[in-house]
């Protein structure tokens, strides 16, 4: 038997896979296909079928004969239905010479879409086919709304960083991370200065401008694993996975250099913005709940703007005492 | 392609009428949309496919194997109607019915027959495609 036979065309054109053990019927359902601009993928037998429709590239509907040595067609679909859901359905038409009904009931329980009898008939086999375009796209349309949603859920709608639960929920789990594996982490509270100057001033288009772009150089200055969420007005907490308190103070202040080094443009010309910083790590030496770590970091966050603002400040190394924390202030 | 006397006979619409042909060229032009050379592809595909598929019809004789030989005779039958070769499709299917009923005594008697319809339709390629491809 010949291996796969795959036809590489242009990506516009629909993938389809056809599994059969007789080169003749393959033939010529390859040819009839690939007339119809499909682009296809012919394999002899279940196995193979198996292996492409678990590609990452798969195509997404497949003409399966029933009878294939090795795996049937049925089991080829009872096997792709037992893989992983978040793998791109795979629309399964089965061929079948079978026509009494136990069969045809058997080989939708496998997990076929559909069957479509042998010797198949053109017209037939291209409606039940645009049947599965349908749905497939009614499918792809279901997944981007729903990952819009997801999207939508999780990040801030003005400035498209995560949200405040989003980021708090980072917090705690490299909460968790730590006590399982050990190691340190560090947060640092952003706080634009003098924003609400920004505000009254050049109004609140201006002042969503203000967040937009200072947002973009947070993530632009951040590691692929750190995260980044609006934690309130014109608050920012940002979430250093695997840093000591140094380290995490030196990305706080790539970032403030960076917010400083130019004036955002807004819809009123040029603004220049500053933003102060709090630091505070957990480490090994001195563990911290994440409630206490966000006071931590709060009260550092203070004394930056006590200090002059446009500057980072790092907490105590050792932690507060137990009962203290309760001078919170974020201006 | 040469003519055929038989094909003007039989409905190139329904594979029934086309079960006592050797070989319906009009019936499975129809089926590949008159595409003639694909016909003739399979044509050489079949032909070539054949040994191959006779050795291993052999071998589930020898192992007395009744599912592998239904399975042959099932895809033997689908093939030779995809080509038009009604008759040899015809044989196939009746062979398919004996091996499902596991009669071991005639089946070989008809597998005798299949391998005298599909010997009759390769001469009947041959007499088709040799000039046409030569």
């Amino acid at each position: 038997m010949e291996g796969v036979h795959q036809r590489m065309e242009k990506t516009s054109k629909f993938k389809i896979l056809i599994a059969d053990d007789s080169p003749v019927s393959r033939r010529i359902l390859e040819a009839f296909l690939a007339k119809r601009d499909y682009d296809v993928i012919s394999v002899a037998d279940g196995e193979e079928a198996l292996q492409v429709l678990s590609r990452d590239d798969a195509p997404r509907l497949a003409v399966l004969d029933w009878m294939m040595p090795g795996l049937e067609g049925t089991r080829v679909c009872r096997k792709l239905r037992e893989q992983t859901e978040d793998k791109p359905y795979v629309y399964v038409l089965l061929l079948t010479a079978r026509t009494e009904k136990a069969d045809l009931l058997k080989g939708l329980d496998s997990g076929a879409d559909d069957y479509i009898t042998k010797p198949f008939d053109p017209p037939e086999l291209l409606a039940r086919l645009s049947v599965g375009r349908r749905i497939l796209d009614l499918q792809d349309k279901l997944i981007a709304a729903r990952d819009e949603l997801r999207f939508r859920a999780s990040h801030d709608a003005l400035t498209g960083v995560s949200n405040r639960a989003v980021i708090l929920e980072t917090l705690h789990r490299e909460q968790s991370r730590q006590e399982r594996e050990g190691g340190s982490f560090g947060i640092i509270m952003v706080d634009l200065d003098h924003f609400k100057n920004v505000n009254d001033t050049y109004g609140h288009l201006c002042g969503d401008a203000v967040l937009q772009e200072t947002s973009k150089i947070m993530q632009a200055s951040l590691r692929p694993y750190d995260v980044v969420g609006r934690y309130g007005g014109e608050e920012f907490l940002i979430v250093v996975p695997r840093s000591d308190a140094p380290s995490a103070q030196r990305v706080a202040e790539r970032i403030r250099k960076a917010i400083a080094a130019k004036p955002i443009l807004t819809p009123a010309g040029e603004i220049s913005v500053t933003a102060s910083f709090g630091v505070a790590a957990s480490t090994d030496a001195a563990r911290m709940e994440p409630q206490h770590l966000l006071q931590m970091a709060d009260d550092a966050l203070y004394r930056a703007k006590q200090n002059g603002r446009n500057r980072s400040e790092l907490a105590p190394a050792s932690p507060l005492p137990e009962a203290v924390p309760q001078a919170s202030n974020s201006e | 392609m040469k003519t055929e006397a038989r094909d003007a006979q039989s409905s190139p619409f329904t594979s029934d009428d086309a079960s006592d042909s050797v070989l319906d060229v009009a019936q499975a032009l129809e089926r590949m949309e008159g595409d003639r050379e694909l016909l003739e592809e399979l044509a050489h595909l079949f032909t070539d496919e054949w040994p191959k598929s006779a050795s291993e019809i052999d071998a589930a004789f020898n192992a007395g194997d009744t599912t592998l030989l239904e399975r042959f005779a099932h895809g033997l039958k689908g093939a030779a109607a995809n080509v038009g070769a009604g008759r040899l499709s015809t044989a196939a299917s009746e062979m398919e019915k004996l091996a499902r009923a596991g009669n071991l005594k005639t089946l070989p008697a008809q597998w005798e027959i299949v391998k005298e319809e599909a010997a009759t339709l390769f001469e009947e390629f041959e007499r088709l495609y040799r000039k046409a491809s030569r």
